[in-house]
């Protein structure tokens, strides 16, 4: 792997390749990004990039230290992991113990600290010396999900790089292929940008629950009766996950207006709800497109009452209301 | 890669590089033997990244064939099974048989053995020797260097760069230094060795140099001794011992060595040395193990030592000789002793400069030796 490859991350990428040209590597870097932003392959990455026999900024992935790296060889890169569940005060001793001797081979030594939040307090302190004071040339990489989880001694010797978050596509992609529902896949990329998060949504059952509901609010919506009303205060006020259901249920129901306003103007690649063009095909014909962007509108001020405590029953009956009357 | 190797040859190299076999590592080639031939033999090699340890068997030696070479090759074989099949091998030869995919055949009588091996591209590269810069000194000298020194490196691993001992080469003089800040070990000794070779500052783990003084011979053979960049390599007549070197730099030793006394005594190494045991018999449990000692200008010293919850101790020794001032002093026992037992000479010679300041111990015969220990404030 080069460079090249880490195209998901190009901005940080540049910087790290650039800093090893100009040969103004930090002693300390935090990686700070969500779960499966490419962290690991970042790190991984910078450290062949440093030990490299090459020395041109970039990795090779032929010569021996390269190959080292890539089988857990090597005698100068060290990765450090959770032992359980998090990182104990005796692998901190045990890497400063390494780093106080000279480096076996190169001039240079690297070590990784996965999931650096996960560290007890005490190993983090003990790491805290060690950071500030590298004996030679030794380059740190911490990664870590939750940047606010560190200490912030620990956050201030640090450079701190923010990883972006995946595109949409690849998101849906990654979770896709393992093995989730495209549809409920698609709409929880849209409703939330962390990896982790839109899993979780997926693999909950009330979460394809309220997806369903949705089409049978909006359904009850158009037919201009009561049903909405029933339907609302029996089903979706008294919802097992309180008010934060409700946002989502929103959400769902935000998305799945924009897919039939999609549905009309014919821009099927953005729809969310794949699987089920049949029931969006027969609500778009009771709809205009006025009343679709209209009713957007409605249900964005509803979620934004709701987030300021409105009383969610009342706050709902009223975006019903609203929705049919316009 | 296609050999066959004498058995007992086979289970001495074995038996030697497996010292620096780490049990456990994070890096997992660490675990095993890497073996390799080359048109003068076969060479293992082991090691946990602080040591390594290679040992060539040669071709042949005094017409006794040892190796013969059919294929060219290496591998890493995992140390734990190696050395067993090895050692409980029916017959005088082994056969050692690898394949393109590290499967490796052991064949010997009619035994056979398949074990999965490594690459040995994994191995971690040694550093290249440069032949010419390379001092000697006896092995028999070394080791009793490294015996008299290493006792006093730190233990603790807060200041890293005293659990080493320090070299320096000037001239032809070596000298060792280590020190737990609470006391120090200097030695000195004469070697074979170019002006230009001079070199300070070179830190060995006293913990390396302890496994190498277990590989040592007790004979007078030079040993010849490269430093460079990270390591240090010993060389013997098979083997080759490397280590690691410790970052940083050392302290300044020279200038907590005080170059005059108030009072100085010479005693009788064995009495005194007695004397410290008995003493220290009822502080030992205690935590600092601290002995009293009395220097009256009569000539007896008295030792004495209490522990409030045990009991007391009085010991009386005769003083050789005594110049100076009459003085009482307390000291941990366990550096007296540690001291006293690595000393070769009969007669010992202790320099106090007061109650409050460090103290030198050096054998009367031989300057090459000093020891420093840092008294301890009681308020009795």
């Amino acid at each position: 792997m080069s460079w090249q490859e880490c195209s998901d991350q190009q901005r940080i990428a540049t910087i790290l390749r650039q800093s090893i040209k100009n040969d103004r590597v930090a002693h300390a870097y935090l990686f700070a990004g969500g779960r499966g932003v490419g962290k690991r392959r970042v790190a991984m990455q910078l450290g062949k990039s440093l030990l490299c026999l090459r020395q041109d900024g970039d990795s090779c992935d032929q010569c021996h230290h390269c190959l080292r790296i890539n089988s857990g060889n090597h005698p100068d890169f060290h990765l450090v992991e959770p032992d359980g569940a998090s990182i104990k005060i005796d692998q901190i001793r045990g890497l400063q113990k390494e780093f106080s001797l000279r480096a076996v081979e190169s001039k240079r030594k690297v070590y990784i600290l996965d999931h650096a939040d996960k560290m007890t307090v005490q190993a983090a302190n003990s790491l805290l010396k060690f950071l500030e004071e590298p004996g030679s040339e030794v380059t740190a990489i911490l990664l870590t999900e939750n940047p606010h989880q560190m200490l912030p001694t620990i956050l201030s010797r640090c450079q701190v790089m923010h990883f972006a978050e995946l595109p949409f596509e690849k998101r849906v992609g990654l979770l896709k292929s393992e093995g989730l529902y495209e549809p409920l896949v698609r709409n929880a990329c849209q409703i939330t940008a962390d990896l982790g998060q839109a899993r979780e949504l997926c693999q909950a059952e009330w979460f394809a629950q309220f997806r369903n509901q949705v089409l049978q609010l909006n359904e009850d919506v158009l037919e201009k009766g009561s049903h909405a009303l029933v339907g609302l205060q029996e089903k979706i006020v008294k919802n097992d996950q309180g008010t934060q259901g409700i946002s989502n249920l929103l959400d769902l129901y935000i998305y799945w207006l924009r897919d039939i306003l999609f549905f009309h103007m014919d821009r099927k690649q953005d729809i969310l709800n794949l699987d089920q063009l049949e029931a969006m095909g027969r609500q778009a014909l009771r709809c205009s497109k006025t009343w679709l962007l209209r009713a957007i509108q409605i249900v964005m001020g509803t979620k934004d009452r709701l987030a300021r405590h409105a009383n969610p029953q009342l706050t709902l009956e009223r975006m019903i209301i609203e929705l049919q009357e316009v | 890669m296609h050999l066959q190797i004498h058995r007992d040859q086979m289970t001495h190299a074995i038996n030697d590089v497996s010292k620096a076999v780490s049990s456990r590592t994070t890096i997992p080639i660490l675990t095993g033997i890497k073996i390799s031939s080359h048109s003068e033999g076969i060479t293992l090699t082991a090691s946990d990244s602080d040591i390594s340890i290679e040992y060539t068997i040669p071709l042949e030696e005094d017409g006794n064939l040892f190796v013969d070479i059919k294929q060219h090759g290496s591998i890493v074989l995992p140390a734990r099974y190696l050395n067993d099949i090895i050692r409980k091998l029916p017959s005088e030869f082994v056969e050692l048989h690898v394949n393109d995919r590290f499967l490796s055949t052991i064949r010997s009588g009619r035994s056979e053995f398949n074990l999965n091996g490594l690459d040995a591209e994994d191995f971690p590269r040694l550093p290249q020797i440069e032949e010419e810069k390379v001092f000697s000194i006896q092995s028999d000298i070394l080791k009793m260097m490294i015996k008299q020194t290493a006792f006093a490196v730190s233990t603790t691993e807060t200041r890293p760069i005293l659990t080493g001992i320090m070299w320096a080469l000037e001239g032809d003089q070596l000298q060792f230094v280590a020190t737990d800040s609470h006391r120090l070990a200097k030695r000195q000794a004469t070697v074979e060795a170019l002006p230009e070779l001079a070199f300070e500052n070179i830190i060995i783990p006293g913990k390396s140099l302890l496994e190498l003084n277990k590989i040592l011979p007790d004979n007078d053979s030079l040993i010849d001794i490269v430093v460079t960049d990270n390591q240090i390599l010993f060389k013997t007549d098979r083997i080759l011992f490397y280590s690691r070197l410790l970052n940083g730099t050392y302290p300044d030793v020279n200038r907590i060595i005080p170059s005059q006394s108030k009072t100085n005594i010479i005693l009788n190494t064995k009495e005194f040395l007695h004397a410290i045991e008995r003493a220290s018999l009822l502080a030992k449990d205690g935590k600092n193990n601290v002995v009293k000692c009395s220097v009256d200008l009569g000539g007896v010293m008295e030792i004495s030592s209490t522990s409030p919850e045990v009991g007391k101790v009085t010991d009386e020794i005769e003083i050789k000789s005594i110049e100076g001032e009459e003085l009482k002093i307390s000291f941990n026992a366990k550096y007296m002793l540690d001291t006293l037992r690595v000393m070769d000479s009969e007669e010992v010679q202790i320099s106090f400069t007061g109650a409050m300041s460090p103290f030198i111990i050096q054998p009367t015969d031989a300057e090459q030796m000093l020891y420093l220990i840092l008294p301890v404030r009681t308020y009795q």
